[in-house]
């Protein structure tokens, strides 16, 4: 039924049950039952087919094959080169006609492929630990075999310079005398004797109280120790003073008129006469004198020191001989600076680096935590903290430590154009 | 004519020394690397004489090498080692962003590798200075042996430190030649002379290490590395010296891919079982340097004894370790001085009622025990070994307070208090204590007593009597103050530089014999105490 076409029933009003029954349109559900139907009796219902039934996947071109590109014969070459099948089996190639002058060619030698046919695996390179040997019997200098290289200067020119021979390894010195293990002491055993163990852990335990005691000296050191601060309430009282909110506003103020007076007098500091005294004409007598005395005293004593250079003169095989004891005796002593020094250097922690070396703390364990057997041990410490200590007490390993940091001693200009010049521009008022 | 002036800076100090930025500038190494070939070159920084000098008028603190140390260094080929190393790291990197496994496996294939062999020649030019350097590479492989794997740590690391350490016990145990032992709180010390070089090494206790925070492992990792190359250089050597075959061997000979199985492993790393002999190297016993030298005080003969106390220690004893007691410290000294050890699950797999047990070890109180075989605790084992005899076990039976444990390496000095229990135990070991028994102070009722004379009583009276002698003992006296005197006058005369150490040393010598008194009279109250 067309729309807008109406008959019968469906022209009345559409509230009513009269146009339900008649007016409804119900073509389109009856094709679809007659569609239904159709389609069961001639094949099946397309609804229920599945895809394969009903679609066939298309498998022939649908447009035109794409022309090949023109190409010349050199690239025609390049590209059969390059898409050949390199498994083929390659045969000699063919027999040139005519006269043989040459050998015919051999195959070709990169075909990876065919030779991996034949049986010839490439396995990668896999670093195998090589078995050990006798180091210190067998010879490691590097060689060239003679009849590659016949001169030995050019044969040692050239292992230097390749780096496979080194050059004279310099001179190594003892780095120290210190044992590379210090074995503990007889206190840490692990069920040790007990005058041992007292002796081990008073050490230990002095050296911590030293410990406290220098850190408690730098605490006194900064802390202040008689330092006033002021407190909100008294700086409040300070603020009030003299006002109505103050507690001890007119409480008595006469008594603290009259303390502040007298203490101000107090406190005016005077300064004794200045008195000018002259020496009397005795003094000046008697100093002039002494001054004349300690002359003389003082000539004369150059004087006889004079005469006895002179007399030294007698007496060069004496002075030779204290020379020579004193020479001697510098010798000796230098001797033995030099060997103290040398001592030094082998037993004592240099100053390599930054760092401070900061001494290991000896482990220990308390008296109820020595269990006295094997199976209840409390290991205390860690080796490889020994061993680090160990090396750096050897100075086998310098100490790092934190670089200190600069701070400016000059600061940066910065220009700034303040707001008030800005404003001033070519044509501005000057007021 | 002008002077011509010498610049500053141009010899002496300032030319020997190299700082390390200098170093580095000049060697085209990063810190790290740096670090590393130092290590393993073995070249250390030295403080500088003229410091001022060396850093060209600056003060700072910088770390200084030798110049001609840096000059050797450059020739160094494992530095291009490094660069390609670096190189690798950074196709690693690339190859790996983009996914390419393929690649990345052909690139861990061909990863750059060093050799160390020529260093390590380089470094011990004879096999005696190897041997001199055995301490640091022994404890620290040792260690290295017991921690669990990390970024910096690697898998193979660890066990390469754990087999040449097993190793390495093991020539000790078929050469006998461990001496002392000691177990402290941080470890257990052991003490072994090979070569007439006397080893010392620490083993950390069996149990999980703690964590360390300040420690730079890749520093000791760089140390490690050049251990193990070190480490199975010696070991061969030393297999080669005895006639053992090198890698190890346990019963029947076993070849190359069996030898890398878990379980032959764990059978070597046991130590329990003895190591097979190659058939072509004669064995020697040398037994005649003894009978040659007799039983002389003489030092050598006195180590010859002791070593040969040690091979015989165990000899013929049959030893069951509970399961609680540590195994392989056990086995090392027990297998060392020549007996036979077995637990459950052993290679020997020695069981716990087995008739041939001559001692069994046990680490905790004990209810059910059998009668043909001796109880004790572990440490009567160490203490054997260090008094070099089978000490009586009856102080060592499981649940009774053990002894103390004496440390091996200390030496006592006169004047010193020594327990009686070290006493004991250094006159077993063979030792000369006479001298420091008559140094010890003595007590009071040690004192010979002064008997007092028994006056004859005086007949009241007059009365004649017989003329006496003049007394010598006041004759002796009278010596004896002069003597004082005289040492008093010397006191005197020292110069005063030397009089205040003169007195410290004095008062430090009171104070030691007083500290020994008392020790010694509170020993004796306790052992009073004990008996009533």
């Amino acid at each position: 039924m067309a729309p807008g076409k109406r008959t019968g029933a469906a022209k009345g009003s559409r509230h009513n049950k009269k146009y339900w029954r008649k007016g409804t349109d119900i073509t389109d559900i009856e094709d679809a039952i007659h569609d239904r139907s159709h389609q069961a009796a001639t094949g099946g219902i397309v609804e229920d087919m599945k895809d394969e039934e009903i679609f066939v996947v298309d498998r022939l071109p649908t447009s035109k094959k794409t022309e090949e590109p023109q190409r010349t014969r050199k690239q025609q070459a390049a590209l059969e080169k390059i898409t050949r099948n390199i498994t083929q089996e390659q045969v000699s190639l063919p027999k040139p006609t005519g006269k043989v002058l040459k050998k015919p060619a051999k195959l070709p030698r990169g075909n990876a492929i065919l030779k991996l046919k034949a049986g010839v695996k490439k396995v990668a390179k896999r670093q195998e630990k090589e078995p050990k040997f006798d180091v210190w019997n067998t010879d490691l200098t590097p060689r060239i075999p003679k009849e590659k290289l016949d001169n030995p200067e050019a044969v040692e020119h050239f292992l230097k310079v390749v780096k496979k021979k080194q050059p004279k390894t310099p001179g190594k010195s003892i780095t120290t005398l210190l044992p590379a293990v210090e074995v503990a002491q007889g206190g840490a055993s692990y069920n040790p004797e007990s005058s041992e163990y007292q002796e081990y852990v008073t050490r230990i335990a002095g050296e911590e109280q030293r410990l406290i005691d220098s850190e408690e000296k730098t605490k006194r050191g900064i802390e202040p120790q008689w330092e006033k601060v002021t407190t909100e309430h008294e700086r409040f009282l300070e603020m009030a003073e003299g006002l109505r909110i103050h507690p001890n506003f007119n409480k008595n103020d006469e008594e603290t008129t009259t303390t502040v007076t007298q203490e101000g007098t107090e406190e005016t500091v005077k300064n004794g006469p200045v008195t000018c005294e002259r020496m009397t004409k005795e003094q000046k007598k008697k100093k002039a004198k002494a001054a004349g005395l300690e002359k003389d005293e003082k000539k004369r004593l150059e004087e006889k020191a004079r005469e006895q250079d002179s007399h030294n003169v007698y007496r060069t095989k004496q002075l030779h001989k204290e020379l020579d004891e004193e020479e001697k005796q510098r010798h000796v002593e230098s001797e033995a600076r030099k060997k103290k020094k040398l001592l030094n250097k082998l037993t004592k922690r240099q100053k390599l680096g930054r760092g401070a070396f900061v001494e290991a703390e000896d482990p220990f364990l308390l008296k109820e935590e020595l269990t006295g057997n094997l199976r209840q041990i409390k290991p205390q410490g860690h080796v490889l903290d020994d061993r680090m200590k160990s090396l750096q007490r050897r100075n086998m390993l310098p100490i790092g430590g934190t670089k200190a940091k600069k701070l400016k001693t000059s600061l940066k200009s910065k220009v700034v154009e303040k707001r008030s010049v800005k404003e001033v521009v070519k044509g501005s008022r000057v007021i | 004519m002008k002077d011509r002036f010498k610049q500053k800076y141009t010899a002496g100090a300032a030319v020997a020394y190299m700082s390390r930025k200098q170093a580095l500038k000049k060697l085209q190494l990063t810190l790290k690397d740096f670090r590393r070939l130092c290590i393993i070159k073995g070249i250390y920084p030295h403080e500088p004489a003229h410091k001022k000098q060396a850093n060209k008028g600056s003060t700072a603190n910088k770390v200084f090498y030798y110049r001609k140390d840096i000059n050797f260094l450059a020739h160094e080929p494992i530095i291009n080692k490094f660069r390609d190393y670096k190189v690798f790291l950074r196709k690693l990197n690339h190859l790996k962003a983009k996914k390419e496994d393929e690649k990345i496996k052909k690139l861990y294939d061909n990863k750059p590798v060093y050799n160390l062999d020529t260093i390590v020649k380089e470094r011990f030019p004879t096999f005696g200075s190897a041997l001199r350097d055995m301490d640091d590479a022994l404890s620290l492989c040792f260690t290295f042996a017991m921690l669990p794997h990390t970024r910096v740590l690697k898998e193979g690391m660890i066990d390469s430190c754990r087999k040449l350490t097993a190793e390495f016990m093991h020539y000790v145990i078929e050469s006998q030649s461990l001496r002392n032992t000691f177990i402290s709180i941080k470890g257990i010390y052991y003490q072994a002379e090979v070569h007439g070089e006397k080893i010392t090494w620490v083993v950390p206790h069996e149990r999980g290490l703690p964590h360390v925070t300040d420690v730079d492992f890749t520093v000791l990792v760089t140390f490690v590395e050049f251990y193990i190359a070190m480490l199975g250089f010696v070991n061969f050597k030393l297999y080669q010296d005895i006639g053992l075959f090198y890698p190890p061997q346990i019963g029947q000979v076993v070849e190359g891919d069996e030898m890398e199985s878990e379980e032959y492993k764990e059978k070597v790393y046991s130590l329990a079982k003895p190591l097979a002999k190659r058939k072509d190297v004669e064995q020697t016993e040398d037994d005649e340097p003894l009978d040659l030298l007799g039983e002389d005080s003489d030092a050598l003969a006195q180590k010859v004894k002791e070593a040969k106390n040690i091979k015989t220690l165990f000899k013929g004893c049959v030893f069951y370790l509970n399961r609680e007691c540590p195994k392989e410290a056990l086995t090392f000294i027990i297998r060392n001085g020549g007996g036979v050890v077995g637990w459950e699950g052993a290679p020997n797999d020695l069981k716990a009622d087995s008739k041939n047990i001559t001692h069994h070890i046990v680490d905790r109180p004990m209810d059910k025990l059998e009668v043909n075989r001796l109880y004790v605790q572990p440490q009567w084992v160490f203490d054997c070994l260090n008094a070099r005899r089978k000490l009586p076990t009856e102080r060592y039976m499981p649940g009774v307070a053990l002894p103390p444990h004496f440390s091996p390496f200390t030496s006592e000095k006169a004047g010193d208090y020594i327990p009686f229990e070290r006493l004991e135990e250094l006159r077993s070991m063979g030792k000369d204590v006479s001298e420091l028994e008559a140094a010890i102070p003595k007590t009071m009722d040690e004192l010979p007593m002064r008997r007092k004379e028994v006056k004859p009583e005086k007949p009241k009276g007059i009365h004649i009597a017989v003329g006496q002698m003049h007394k010598k003992s006041k004759e002796k006296f009278h010596e004896t103050v002069e003597k004082g005197q005289e040492l008093k006058m010397r006191e005197l005369m020292i110069s005063k530089k030397h009089q205040r150490v003169y007195h410290s040393m004095k008062t430090t010598f009171k104070r030691n014999r007083n500290d020994a008194l008392k020790l010694k009279k509170k020993a004796k109250l306790v052992k009073a105490t004990a008996e009533a």
